[in-house]
């Protein structure tokens, strides 16, 4: 591996001034309002029913990613060992 | 032919930038002049072996390879490692060959060949955990090699034929070779090999890795085992549990090598599915997902040859010194997440509207679920945790070259794919009857990832998030690397004496069963020929394994 040399000035980046993560997050609200209204404006072609309900994949999107981080910390509290478990 | 190319200058090559480039360049051209067909007719005993066959499916698949090849080798241009360079191109070589074999025993020879070049891509790493780590992936890949073989020696007997076409699970033969395709195309259960070998590799070998051998593992089920129902249960399994994995692993290549496998899930259940549509879906997303996928193995790649390591609870920050990469890896996560304009959005979506048009509606919610874990692993912690994050205060120097050369191409590819796929769909296997961008298409899909990205931005902010932590998680691999081995330090305790006599009682036992075959199934036996070859060679594998792992 190659020696990591500081040749970046070490100014601070976009992300990390006060306020820039409340504005992504405002934006990311935005976007997803827009989305879910979306769906009042057109029509589905729907293979299932509840894919016609209103919002239907914004919720299934939004409860699966949280499901899968809470199965998470319950997964690792299963399978989790110290990094060292093999070599010993 | 393709592969003479690729193999025989190469076992003496000095290291040449330009002739390693033209090579699957100059490979790549002779492909796009040949028609399709059957070429290279050997006679061996009384078979006749096609050493290449050009049709519809093997054309996509050798067209993906030498573009994984040539992108891959500018990606390690850089390296002055001639065993990496050979052992690259060998095994790029062997893929294409396999994907082009006529016939079983051709697919054999390849089939063994990418497991023996690839595992020096492992070995390259020259430490102590990568050369265990592939001794590991060897014994597993070339044990799918025994079984393949043992199985292609039934077929040939049972059939009389070596052709390499539609087999069907009704026999044995067709059950073993179905297993030794599913080792390779890492089923549940049989999958660890994966996720323990690929992160141990080199950081150019994984990138190399990534591309061929599952791949190769999925042309061979489309070519022999489409519409074959239990594949489709498998693959939504695939899709599913390396979610839960990916979401607790700590090494960022080992969080793409469990993505790998929920992709592949994909891939399994349009050919499960076997319709015109579902094989479409997954011969696009393999392709699709071997440029996607280099690509985010490839910006880690990169951090790791920076840093010097890719675990998430070591990094963060890094798109202040490395915004290039960054941007890379963003576009591979976006298009593996299948967001409009990008690559996995146009394949993805064949599966899943195949997968809906015949009502395999579990599977349908399966796959929906899987895609929001996709997001999760491979769209969110792959760039959030390696590039942002919190602030690890490493700086470092932008990737060389060379590799964001193989990186801009690569996105490039990602991105034209998403935009404009019809060239794309133009070379499936069946004609495509499919529109991605409908109104319906875009808008459902962006809700979904919007949304799930809403998720993860309120989690993240109440950290609530699983925290990246320095671990190990055990996985089936689990049995092989301390059940076992627990086991026989227990066994020999008890008498390293009672071992040897095992060993010698198994000799004698493999003589006696030698001795009574030959009575039962001489000639005038009473089993006659049936159970000759079938069983004995069944119980030959069977013998050689107990063996090997008494001596081991």
């Amino acid at each position: 591996m190659e020696e990591t040399k500081n040749t970046v000035s070490d100014r601070t980046g976009w992300l990390e001034r006060p306020g820039s993560i409340k504005k992504l997050f405002l934006s990311l609200l935005v976007v997803s309002t827009i989305l879910i209204l979306a769906d009042l404006a057109y029509h589905k072609h729907a293979h299932y029913a509840v894919e016609e309900w209103f919002g239907f994949y914004a919720i299934f999107g939004f409860i699966a990613y949280s499901l899968i981080v809470g199965a998470g910390w319950i997964w690792r509290r299963l399978v989790m060992r110290s990094e060292d478990y093999y070599d010993g | 032919m393709i592969l003479g190319a690729l193999l025989v200058p190469l076992l003496r090559t000095r290291l040449q930038a330009v002739y390693l480039l033209l090579l699957p360049i100059a490979s790549l051209a002779h492909l796009l002049q040949m028609a399709p067909g059957i070429y290279g007719h050997i006679e061996l005993f009384d078979y006749t072996l096609a050493v290449v066959r050009i049709d519809k499916l093997s054309l996509v698949f050798g067209y993906i390879f030498h573009i994984a090849a040539i992108v891959s080798v500018v990606y390690a241009l850089h390296l002055k490692d001639n065993v990496q360079h050979v052992a690259g191109l060998i095994y790029a070589g062997s893929a294409i060959g396999g994907a082009f074999a006529g016939d079983l025993i051709t697919l054999f020879v390849y089939w063994e060949l990418t497991a023996i070049s690839s595992v020096f891509l492992i070995w390259s790493s020259r430490t102590e955990r990568a050369y265990r780590a592939g001794m590991r992936y060897l014994v597993i890949q070339v044990g799918s090699g025994v079984i393949l073989l043992t199985g292609v020696i039934l077929h040939v007997h049972n059939t009389g034929s070596v052709v390499f076409g539609q087999m069907g699970m009704d026999s044995l033969a067709g059950k073993l070779i179905f297993i030794a395709f599913g080792i390779k195309c890492a089923f549940p259960f049989l999958h660890n090999w994966l996720q323990d070998a690929y992160p141990e590799a080199t950081v150019t070998g994984t990138v190399f890795l990534s591309a061929f051998t599952t791949k190769l593992a999925v042309y061979t089920l489309a070519r022999g085992f489409p519409g074959t129902d239990i594949l489709v249960p498998i693959g939504a399994a695939m899709t599913a549990f390396p979610v839960f994995y990916a979401v607790i692993e700590n090494d960022l290549r080992r969080v793409l090598a469990y993505s790998l496998n929920n992709q592949l899930g994909f891939m399994v259940v349009g050919i499960g599915m076997g319709t015109a549509m579902g094989i479409n879906g997954a011969v696009s997303h393999a392709f699709a997902h071997i440029l996607y996928k280099g690509l985010l193995f490839m910006s880690m790649g990169a951090v790791l040859y920076r840093v010097g390591t890719t675990k998430a609870s070591e990094l963060g920050g890094l798109y202040k010194s490395m915004p290039l990469t960054t941007l890379f890896c963003i576009i591979g996560a976006a298009s593996i997440s299948a967001f409009p304009l990008f690559s996995g959005f146009v394949t993805k979506s064949l599966t899943l509207t195949a997968a809906a048009n015949n009502g395999w509606t579990i599977t349908w919610f399966v796959l929906l679920f899987a895609s929001a874990g996709v997001l999760h692993h491979s769209g969110i912690k792959i760039p959030f945790y390696g590039f942002f994050g919190h602030d690890s205060g490493i700086r470092c120097k932008e990737a060389p070259w060379n590799m964001l050369v193989a990186m801009g191409i690569t996105a490039a590819l990602c991105v034209g794919i998403g935009i404009y796929p019809a060239p794309l769909y133009a070379i499936l296997p069946h004609s495509v009857d499919f529109e991605p961008y409908t109104t319906g298409h875009v808008v459902t899909q962006l809700q979904l990832l919007v949304f799930a990205l809403l998720a993860f931005a309120i989690l993240a902010l109440r950290h609530l998030e699983t925290p990246e932590l320095r671990c190990v998680n055990v996985d089936t691999d689990w049995i092989y690397r301390k059940l076992l081995p627990a086991l026989v330090r227990g066994f020999t305790r008890i008498g390293g004496p009672v071992r040897d006599g095992m060993i010698g009682l198994l000799k004698l036992f493999a003589f006696g069963i030698m001795v009574i075959a030959e009575i039962i199934n001489g000639p005038s036996g009473p089993f006659g020929k049936d159970w000759k070859t079938g069983s004995g060679a069944l119980l030959v594998v069977l013998f050689l394994g107990l063996f090997l792992w008494f001596q081991y």
